[in-house]
């Protein structure tokens, strides 16, 4: 069957389907003017992506971390959002403390030395604050009030010496890091999906069969 | 921002507590409704509510099936291997 392309459906109207789809799931369709499919989209890619962010929190978004790469690769199929959430999960600085406390940082049990860096920074630590070691090799990780940091010792430049650099940190392991990388994979894609078969209906508008 | 706000927010940045109990693989339920109706949304060719609700019901009885079906096989063969 031979088909011809419809001058009122330009090519770079796929590439607009495929973009739209991917900023918002469902508004590839809601542009072919799909509106009951669009809503149905959106709001179950939307679902899924925000239940598998609270089982495990944010820190499944995780791409600089050890995650495999098919992981990070179905993360990124969903909104955009989740390139804001892999920015803040990849810890943002909040301050440094002094290179001494390296020797604190070795022991099971966070010092008064380590605790008074803390505070003095603002950020006091509670006395159920735990310490233990990052995944890589000089970094160690804090948790206190229901929050972590990470702490790294990294060479700065400028000053031409080491310092240890406190970072937000969003740890997550175990079933609830797995749950939680299930569902945002799926979501992504899912939201795939959705993209490719918005650009194969957009497609199969812009032809029209001829002659038979 | 808001209190309630501010909750919800706190809600998605600790893990939630799932340890690996059986109750645990309810958690494959929301996901098999998800998968489901999304493909069902892209197949359907005009999606009226009582049409699109059964095909997707279909669809995830038939993964809940498979699902159960694989596990029962595979404890099988545990079962076999082990004892």
């Amino acid at each position: 069957m031979a088909h011809r392309r419809h001058e009122n459906y330009p090519t770079p109207f796929l590439l607009v389907v495929a973009v739209a789809g991917w900023l918002l799931p469902g508004a590839g369709y809601f542009l072919l003017g799909q509106k009951k499919r669009a809503i149905i989209i959106f709001v179950t890619i939307t679902l899924t992506l925000c239940t598998g962010l609270y089982i495990g929190s944010i820190g499944v978004i995780d791409f600089e971390g050890p995650s495999a790469l098919y992981v990070k690769a179905a993360q990124i199929m969903n909104p955009p959002i989740v390139l804001i959430l892999g920015y803040h999960t990849i810890g943002r600085l909040l301050f440094n403390i002094a290179l001494e406390s390296q020797d604190d940082l070795d022991s099971d049990v966070l010092s008064d030395g380590l605790r008074q860096e803390f505070r003095k920074k603002g950020v006091p630590l509670g006395q159920d604050a735990t310490i233990s070691i990052g995944q890589k090799a000089n970094e160690w990780l804090i948790h206190s009030n229901n929050r972590s940091y990470i702490i790294k010792e990294e060479w700065n430049k400028l000053k031409e010496t080491n310092e240890l650099n406190v970072y937000t940190a969003y740890p997550v392991h175990g079933w609830p890091n797995e749950i939680g990388q299930i569902y945002t994979m799926t979501s992504g894609l899912l939201n795939l999906l959705c993209i490719v078969n918005a650009i194969y209906l957009a497609h199969l508008r812009g032809t029209e069969s001829a002659g038979g | 921002m808001s209190l309630i706000a501010a909750c919800i927010m706190a809600s998605f940045t600790a893990p939630e507590n799932i340890g690996t109990t059986a109750q645990s693989m309810l958690w494959l339920l929301p996901l098999a409704t998800a998968i489901a109706v999304i493909y069902k949304a892209t197949k359907v060719q005009t999606i009226t509510a009582d049409k699109f609700t059964k095909e997707a019901l279909v669809l995830f009885g038939s993964i809940i099936v498979f699902i159960i079906v694989t596990a029962l096989a595979l404890h099988a063969l545990a079962w076999l291997i082990t004892e």
